[in-house]
């Protein structure tokens, strides 16, 4: 016997996540030496409250991880949470990996955006090696339906 | 007077007459031997009975024990089957009912049972995942590797010239001054 679990949608309540859709806007740049954006890439998901959008950086030595939750309070703002993991070697043929990991949380709200350096910032702008910023922006997803309803 | 009938004497040596009738056999039974030896006989009679001496007493009592003993043998000899049980009716019918219930939870529950195989053959087991990850090495050989579990991937142009510059940090792009 095979349940069909689309049968059962209709019996589901899922308008409590349907109210707390969000839209977690990403744009990761890679920085130089003079802090001028060297290469930058977009990326968007959409997930409710709670859920982590799980992104992964990967390239060269090393690979980031970086695990954002966004949480709606009920008065409308957030308490976003990022959770970042590093795994990389002094350079491409050494097989020693280094591990660091950190979690950061800062309340904002919808909207604003929040910058994540899963690298560290870099201060030093003689250093040598080039920083990464991800520009962290989460918005509520209007459902289409609501806004007809709305106008 | 005339002679008293012997019920009627017996009836005067128990104390059962009146007392006129009392006073009257007792003055004849003093003048008349017959009477007299009728009373005495009375007397002998029950004299002997308060005395409990009951001729073949103990015979007959030996006869009703051995009767006894018999019939208790023969009872201890026969089937269990052919006893008599006595059972009270409310009893009876606790454990009918009692007997009614059980076998329809026997008869439920198989039917409970055979109806779960049903949806446990249509549920494939889950395959086994071994990962031998031993050292961060391995750990990071897995990442490089499998991309599965996340949302979003990206590949770093530079990632050579990458490296952990300090602690991470998650700011208000308000509060940031790039550069600075």
């Amino acid at each position: 016997m095979i349940v069909d679990l689309s049968a059962q949608s209709g019996s589901l309540d899922l308008s409590y996540i349907e109210n707390k859709k969000l839209s977690i806007n990403m744009t990761t740049r890679i920085l130089g030496d003079e802090n001028e954006t060297i290469w930058h890439m977009d990326s968007s998901k959409i997930t409710v409250s709670g859920e982590a959008v799980k992104v992964k950086l990967s390239g060269g030595n090393l690979i980031v991880i970086a695990n954002i939750t966004p949480y709606l309070n009920s008065d409308n703002t957030l308490f976003l949470v990022a959770k970042g993991e590093i795994f990389m070697t002094d350079s491409a043929d050494s097989e020693e990996v280094k591990y660091y990991t950190t979690l950061k949380s800062l309340p904002v709200t919808v909207g604003e955006k929040v910058i994540f350096f899963p690298l560290g910032m870099a201060y030093d702008s003689n250093s040598n090696f080039y920083s990464m910023e991800m520009e962290i922006q989460v918005q509520s997803v209007e459902d289409p339906d609501d806004s007809a309803k709305v106008e | 007077m005339m002679c008293p009938d012997k019920e009627l004497i017996s009836a005067w040596h128990d104390g059962e007459t009146g007392r006129r009738w009392s006073e009257e056999i007792t003055m004849h039974i003093t003048d008349c031997e017959d009477c007299a030896a009728e009373a005495g006989r009375l007397d002998s009679l029950s004299i002997l009975l308060h005395e409990s001496k009951i001729p073949g007493e103990k015979e007959i009592r030996d006869r009703v024990y051995n009767a006894i003993e018999r019939r208790r043998a023969v009872g201890s000899s026969e089937a269990f089957w052919r006893r008599h049980i006595d059972i009270s009716m409310p009893v009876l019918l606790s454990a009918a009912a009692m007997l009614i219930v059980f076998f329809a939870a026997v008869l439920f529950a198989f039917q409970r049972l055979e109806a779960v195989p049903e949806v446990v053959e249509e549920i494939q087991p889950e395959p086994e995942i071994s990962l031998q990850v031993i050292s961060l090495e391995d750990a990071a050989a897995i990442l490089l590797s499998d991309d599965s579990g996340f949302d979003v991937l990206i590949t770093i142009p530079s990632g050579d010239a990458l490296s952990v510059t300090g602690e991470p940090q998650l700011i208000r792009e308000a509060d940031y001054r790039r550069g600075e």
